[in-house]
């Protein structure tokens, strides 16, 4: 080249981005009260449950993304929290009491969820990530479970959310089993490992608020040595 | 007719860029977005101008390979056609289909080559070549092509994914591939178009107007005009660098590929 002129590198300019909400990843954790969770079970819970906000809030995406529900069953069934994302996410500790209405539970769960799906149409909120429900329970169901479990089995094949259930300690395995879709067999809290257990969990949904198209998310085994399940 | 790559009489500017994303980074993983360029020239003198990405998916192992099998098997063919004499203004679903079904058959071979199969090779593809006066773009999975005529004035040419979860899409290498593609033919050149992988959709898209971001093009746009024509690695570098600045990567933890050309 003879005639050499300084070239000066081209840069693009810095523009404003769109402004979108972020992409929503509904969780719904389901979570036996009952009497029989009294004392070290509820306190348990009640820190693991702290953690699980903790490890949330400190990943930048899953912050944003993750849209986190809490239903209780105990003394009643209740709406302890509605969905919002971590930074909203205050629950007031849970006191253990009253009977096992899981299916009134499960039910419930399952109606938040919907409604919550059809804001996020409503709102434009589409695509969402695909909903966990999340049960936790030490016992077995006082009320009539099998409508319920049913209405599980139905979301579970129209891919409608993933349904995982942990039994703690003396949890009837059998109709839990029964609850849970084929193929999604309930898991056994290893002790009082509830830390372990929603440490597992905010993991996890880290690991989902940023998958990409058609990955199929890997979670890390919870059974595996130093997991919270165990076999 | 045989295409030759023009000298500089074409007024076209075109910039590409890939860059790996935060996550991919944090697993090892390469960037898996692949996009190739070109542009030439009819023995008549028209000049044509080719656009092809893909985006592999994070899931396939060999999901690198699979965006470079299924740009350079689209951008062949199309260019094959147009060298045998075919212009861009007859193009229809049979050649679309038949694009589609050799791009799935190259797959095919690669993977049972690397002893995999074709899901191991997934990607998308966003295409589009501009020309003998008309715009033909396709578009198999997510990602966006952004047809502009003028300043202020662009459209979506697909919207991308309409389904119900975000962490789903279609590959060439899907079952319902040939039922999802989408592809369309415009009846005149389009002068500014942007083509970009999912990574960048939400970015680049106004999800509320369902429209492009464009104030952002026409900035991207008017710096583009006033480059000279032609392209070049230090142009696709400096593209590199604005999708790798704060702005985006605070914003999207994926892959992000972006091609844009205007004349």
């Amino acid at each position: 080249m003879a005639d050499q002129t300084p070239y000066l590198a081209p840069v693009f300019p810095d523009a404003a981005l769109a402004e979108n909400p972020s992409q929503r990843c509904p969780v719904v954790l389901l979570l036996d009260v009952s009497a029989s969770m009294a004392g070290a079970r509820i306190s348990e819970l009640n820190q693991g449950l702290q953690a699980f906000k903790d490890s949330l809030g400190d990943d930048p995406l899953a912050k944003k993304r993750v849209d986190l529900a809490l239903v209780t069953f105990g003394a009643k069934v209740e709406v302890v929290h509605e969905f919002s994302t971590v930074d909203a996410w205050n629950p007031a500790p849970l006191v253990a009491e009253g009977n096992t209405p899981m299916g009134e539970g499960i039910r419930k769960a399952l109606e938040i969820l919907q409604a919550r799906k059809d804001q996020y149409r409503a709102a434009g909120l589409t695509p969402y990530y695909r909903p966990w429900v999340f049960l936790i329970t030490d016992g077995e169901p006082t009320d009539d479970w099998l409508p319920a479990a049913k209405l599980v089995h139905t979301g579970h094949t129209a891919n409608a959310f993933l349904f995982f259930a942990v039994g703690v300690q003396d949890a009837n395995k059998d109709i839990l089993r029964q609850i849970c879709p084929p193929g999604r067999d309930p898991v056994n809290l290893k002790g009082l490992a509830y830390r372990e257990l929603f440490l597992w969990l905010s993991s996890s949904m880290k690991s989902v608020s940023r998958s990409r198209p058609e990955d199929k998310v890997v979670l890390e085994n919870p059974a595996a040595p130093g997991g919270w399940a165990m076999t | 007719m045989s295409l030759e790559t023009p000298d500089n009489a074409s007024l076209w500017r075109i910039a590409q860029a890939s860059t790996a994303g935060v996550s991919h980074l944090a697993h090892h993983l390469p960037c898996q977005d692949f996009a190739l360029t070109r542009q030439v020239t009819t023995p008549d003198g028209k000049t044509i101008v080719f656009l092809v990405a893909a985006d592999g998916a994070g899931s396939a192992t060999h999901a690198e390979l699979g965006a470079k099998v299924v740009v350079a098997s689209f951008l062949g063919l199309v260019q094959l056609a147009l060298e045998q004499g075919r212009r861009l203004t007859d193009f229809g679903q049979t050649d679309i289909n038949h694009w589609l079904a050799i791009t799935r058959q190259a797959v095919d071979v690669k993977a049972a080559e690397l002893g995999a199969t074709s899901h191991d090779l997934a990607a998308t593809v966003l295409g589009c070549c501009i020309g003998d006066g008309a715009t033909l773009w396709w578009q198999i999975g997510d990602g966006a092509i952004v047809l502009g005529r003028g300043p202020g004035d662009y459209a979506v040419a697909c919207w991308p994914a309409q389904g119900e979860y975000a962490n789903e899409t279609t590959f060439v290498t899907s079952a319902n591939a040939p039922a999802e593609i989408r592809w369309g033919l415009i009846p005149h050149e389009c002068p500014r178009i942007g083509v970009f992988t999912d990574g960048l959709q939400r970015l680049l898209l106004d999800y509320r107007q369902q429209q492009p971001v464009a104030a952002w093009f026409d900035v991207q746009f008017g710096f583009l005009a006033g480059l000279p024509p032609g392209s070049s690695p230090t142009l696709d570098q400096a593209l590199t660098t604005l999708i790798s600045g704060p702005r985006f990567v605070d914003q999207t933890e994926d892959d992000r590929t972006l091609i844009l050309a205007c004349r």
